[in-house]
């Protein structure tokens, strides 16, 4: 696990620097290369091309090979946002701290060749990365935490290989209207 | 110094007893608005959109509306139901444009209204119409005709079977072409390729694939399930914390 370097999840940008955190932490990983996941050392992820909400897929999905490739689509769900505050000491002053959860569902589709196999590494992998605390620790450091991942779903297996990986999550930021006490 | 000492013990198991008697009447309530369907039909349509724009290609975007319109909510039993259906509709040939013909003019001999296959003939003839307008190579013959004429003429020829067509000809010079005129019959079978071309042609233009639509309702499917499976038991505690504190 790495640190994040995007700022923490922020009331001002609420969406913005969820996606950029999510984007941040998702990049480490669906490079193609081999990456340590907790205690299972090396594991293969496939290059993966990373969307967020209505980004428009490339047509075809972009590969290493120019012959289809991965994409992973993040999009907030829909439905009712549970939310409570607390005062909590940050830094050493008192602070009012908003929980907020939330749910995510992870479109992976691949094309090109081999893309069952790809679309199939892909969600594995994501269920993987998102399902290990060890990992997901870098995501709750900067206010995602609570990580609750539901295994891929198989959608489509035809042209377009699509699954679907839902996650739920607790965002935990500032409220920034409060003066710390 | 106490003088006087009294402890009294009571119990609440009357109103223990109320509850357990109440409770099962409590959760049908709470279920019941729970699976309101107007609470869901917002969300659900919501979630589809959503659905829908993380799957569609950028070409594709347009007929993202035209998948929510479909969307159908209602009450069902003791809960709702919700659909999504195919907006896309079948492509015909033009043996089907025929089929209907055939089947709107027997109805219409024998006595019947506006049929369901109205629709069908009406759809094939305005196709024609439009070939005519917009790609008919029009001379002098067709000077003195509204596009719906000519239109009309050549739907009668295309949807008409060969043995009710005049296979001879007039006798007539074409002025234009100074060759004699074409029978109904040669006259069909001239136009039929560039009319099959063109309904074709119109049909499966900015339209999607089979693929594509299967896709679309299953991934909208996917989506339903998973925010039904997690909205619900909220709701429902929430219903259930709101019929508790009633009177």
């Amino acid at each position: 696990m790495r640190p994040l370097t995007n700022d923490a999840v922020n009331a001002n940008a609420l969406e913005t620097s969820v996606m950029k955190l999510m984007q941040e932490f998702l990049s480490q990983y669906f490079d193609g290369g081999k990456h340590d996941l907790g205690a299972t050392p090396q594991v293969q992820f496939p290059a993966a091309q990373l969307l967020f909400q209505q980004s428009a897929v490339t047509q075809p999905l972009q590969g290493s090979g120019g012959s289809g490739g991965l994409a992973i689509t993040l999009v907030s769900s829909e439905g009712h946002r549970r939310k409570w505050t607390a005062w909590e000491n940050v830094d050493g002053a008192r602070q009012e701290i908003c929980y907020e959860a939330v749910a995510w569902n992870f479109w992976v589709r691949a094309n090109g060749a081999n893309s069952r196999a790809l679309c199939k590494s892909g969600s594995d992998g994501l269920f993987g990365v998102l399902s290990n605390k060890a990992e997901t620790h870098a995501l709750g450091a900067k206010g995602i935490c609570r990580l609750k991942v539901h295994a891929p779903r198989v959608i489509q297996e035809t042209e377009y290989v699509l699954r679907l990986v839902s996650l739920g999550a607790t965002l935990r930021y500032p409220i920034l209207s409060q003066t710390p006490a | 110094m106490i003088n006087f000492f009294r402890m009294t013990i009571t119990s609440n198991i009357q109103g223990v007893l109320d509850r357990a008697i109440r409770r099962p009447r409590d959760v049908r309530t709470a279920l019941m608005r729970t699976l309101m369907a107007g609470d869901w039909d917002k969300l659900l349509r919501a979630e589809a959109k959503k659905a829908l724009w993380a799957n569609a290609k950028q070409a594709e975007w347009s007929f993202v509306d035209v998948f929510i319109n479909t969307v159908l909510t209602g009450p069902f039993v003791t809960g709702f139901f919700a659909r999504m259906s195919n907006p896309i509709p079948p492509i015909l040939y033009l043996e089907d444009f025929a089929m209907a013909r055939g089947l709107q003019t027997r109805a219409l001999n024998e006595g019947s209204g506006p049929t369901l296959w109205s629709g069908f003939v009406n759809q094939f003839d305005q196709m024609v119409v439009d070939w005519v307008a917009n790609e008919k190579k029009k001379d002098a013959r067709d000077w003195e005709k509204s596009d719906e004429e000519i239109g009309r003429w050549i739907g009668y020829l295309m949807l008409t079977p060969d043995s009710k067509l005049n296979a001879k000809p007039s006798g007539r010079i074409n002025p234009v072409t100074g060759q004699p005129d074409l029978s109904e019959l040669e006259a069909k079978h001239h136009l039929m390729k560039h009319i099959v071309n063109y309904i074709q042609r119109r049909q499966t233009a900015n339209r999607l694939a089979s693929d594509r639509i299967n896709e679309w309702l299953l991934a909208v499917l996917a989506a339903w399930s998973v925010l039904v499976r997690r909205e619900f038991p909220g709701r429902f505690r929430e219903q259930l914390k709101i019929v508790r504190t009633e009177l």
